[in-house]
């Protein structure tokens, strides 16, 4: 795959075949030698390929290989005549890190950190044999629930209205259509609503141990040696059937669009058909689940500190500083050649980071542009970002969403085979809980690149500008 | 014939996969493909050997092709499992052709002081999704995504 370098730290795919834009990835040279032979390359020059994208196929410095779209991929389609991808969002629909913060200061705390592990692993159900936080739901409550995303969590006394504003979209897409929701679905999700997964998804205790940006640390609440917490899960198993049965629908709607693409991942139908419609309400009804997911972890985890700590709300200080989703597609207005345009952006492992002054900013964040959250391994640490007016003009306002994975799974536990995991996190300072040591050793720091390669290559690029460094003292791992 | 979680033997080898899980599957039938496979995929979310055959469900899938019938059966044990909460332990493949497979599990509800929890998987891929003939009986490759 021919890659030819046009900045400091953007390379460009030129146009071949039946590539409609160029592919353009955001990588370091480090990062770019450790790409080379990497399928998810392409995986870009296929994205380039759907019908209506405009601007380029973009990946971000954390690309990696995905089902279809690559992990770490963008794509904006022309709202009006484009096409819409399942596989451009991904099967774990807005799959999202949120970042709360406390009113305690982590060296405050430390003794404390086992009795707060324990009490996050009771509270915090993480799915397969555990009972959710929350009842199971009936259907209506259910459909209720995906038509109002966070704010119905926030209403059942999960966290506060003050939340739903440090939330992309407020916690909530409107354009949910719960009836556009498979059975299988409504069931997958019924009894999830609270629950954390398995795989990469986690809960952290940390503590910010680095400010680079203190102005804008202060105004998101945070100062050095503070105790964070940050939750990282989707919308579960509803959203994995969102996505799974509109690839099928869609794989098979798409010849009468008169439709072609390199690889059956992409499968894509227009915007504007009854397939794209069924699909974007489904899958913002999804979106919303994730959110509601998020939102009542939150609670249980305030719940948890506050008994652990025998304090009260007051004293804790719960409070979140932002939440920002994954895999999702979004309409928005970009300016693109000099022209703005409505257009559907597809993110898929990928973060939104708009600018400054922004509309869809609360008020209290326009000044700052929009917190950016990426999570690191469980190991080492993950960054606090904000997004910047290069974003907007380059990325459609994305940026990074982690680190990447660097093994396989099978490979990640045979690294692991015959050491004491738990007691290998302890020796970096880090408390594990987790259901089975097999996720643990499967999602071990050495597993993963290291995220800093990855931020210094979008603060380099000023897709998104570094705020704080978090490290982890607790992991909880469904 | 009845594949038991408690045979002798593995039911599946693992395979490299960047993110996820793969698993290859072989067997002297299509029959004993599916079912091999099936208490491979349920075994890496549940420690099926202590899982008891209490209980029988009947499974019936229906599909355009072998790997369509092998990925919406496994799909439908994980859902079986993982949304309803019933653990299997045996399964037996009763009849399977191109476009249909029938047959039942035997098993019990889950329970998590009983049967320890491993992972959760999300679903089965149509990535790489393979079912082959061999001299020697079947064979097939499934990427799960977790």
């Amino acid at each position: 795959m021919e890659l030819r370098r046009v900045g400091e730290h953007v390379w460009e795919i030129p146009r071949h075949g039946g590539m409609r834009v160029p592919g353009r990835i955001y990588a370091s040279e480090k990062l770019v030698r450790d790409l080379r032979d990497d399928p998810a390359l392409q995986q870009v020059a296929n994205v380039a390929h759907l019908p209506g994208i405009v601007g380029c196929a973009l990946a971000m410095p954390d690309i990696h290989w995905g089902y279809g779209f690559p992990i770490g991929g963008v794509a904006a389609v022309d709202a009006d005549d484009g096409a819409i991808s399942p596989g451009g969002i991904g099967f774990d629909v807005n799959c999202g890190v949120r970042l709360l913060r406390t009113g305690l200061d982590a060296d405050d705390v430390r003794p404390k950190l086992e009795r707060i592990a324990d009490a996050l692993y009771q509270a915090i159900p993480a799915g397969v044999g555990s009972d959710g936080a929350i009842p199971t739901l009936t259907v209506a409550e259910e459909k209720q629930m995906l038509a109002r995303g966070a704010a119905w969590a926030v209403a059942r006394d999960f966290g506060r209205a003050s939340d739903l504003e440090a939330s992309e979209e407020g916690g909530c897409l409107r354009s949910a259509d719960p009836d556009a929701v498979s059975a299988t679905a409504l069931a997958r999700g019924r009894s999830q609503v609270g629950t954390l997964g398995a795989g990469n998804h986690f809960l952290e205790v940390q503590a910010v141990d680095a400010v680079y940006d203190a102005k804008v640390a202060d105004a998101l609440g945070l100062y050095a040696g503070q105790l964070t917490v940050m939750i990282h899960s989707g919308s579960r198993g509803l959203g994995y059937q969102v996505c799974d049965d509109a690839l099928r629908a869609i794989g098979q709607a798409m010849p009468r669009y008169g439709i072609a693409v390199p690889d059956r991942q992409l499968a894509c139908v227009p915007l504007s058909s009854p397939e794209g419609r069924q699909y974007l309400g489904a899958m913002a009804a999804a979106a919303n689940f994730a959110w509601t997911n998020r939102q009542v972890m939150s609670g249980l985890a305030e719940r948890a500190f506050e008994a652990a700590l025998g304090i009260g709300p007051a004293a804790l200080r719960f409070g979140l500083v932002y939440d920002v989703c994954h895999n999702i597609a979004k309409i928005e207005e970009h300016v693109i050649d000099g022209v703005r345009r409505r257009v559907c952006v597809h993110r898929k492992g990928a973060t939104r980071a708009f600018g400054p002054g922004h509309p869809a900013l609360a008020p209290r964040l326009r000044a700052l542009g929009q917190p950016v959250i990426i999570p690191g391994d469980m190991g080492r640490y993950s960054f606090l970002l904000v997004g910047t007016a290069a974003a907007m003009a380059e990325t459609f306002g994305t940026t990074c969403h982690g680190a990447g994975r660097l093994m396989s799974r099978a490979q990640a536990k045979k690294a692991g085979r015959g050491l004491d995991l738990v007691a290998e996190l302890a020796k970096r300072g880090v408390i594990v809980r987790a259901q089975s040591l097999r996720g643990v050793a499967e999602e071990m720091p050495w597993a993963y690149k290291d995220v800093a390669d990855v931020v210094d290559v979008v603060d380099g690029a000023g897709l998104a500008r570094k705020v704080a460094r978090l490290k982890p003292l607790v992991v909880i791992k469904g | 014939m009845v594949t038991r979680a408690r045979d002798p033997g593995p039911l599946a080898r693992e395979i490299e996969h960047t993110a996820d899980l793969g698993l290859e599957v072989e067997a002297p039938t299509l029959g004993v493909l599916f079912e091999r496979a099936g208490l491979a995929v349920l075994g890496l979310v549940v420690d099926i050997a202590a899982v008891e055959p209490r209980t029988r469900i009947d499974v019936g899938i229906a599909a355009d092709g072998h790997e369509a019938l092998l990925r919406d059966w496994l799909q439908a044990l994980l859902l079986r499992l993982q949304t309803d909460g019933f653990a299997l332990s045996e399964l037996a493949v009763e009849a399977v052709g191109t476009d249909r497979v029938r047959g039942w599990g035997a098993g019990e509800p889950l329970d998590r002081a009983r049967h320890a929890i491993y992972t959760e998987i999300k679903g089965v891929s149509y990535h790489e999704l393979a079912v082959r003939a061999t001299p020697r009986g079947w064979w097939a490759r499934v990427i799960l995504d977790v």
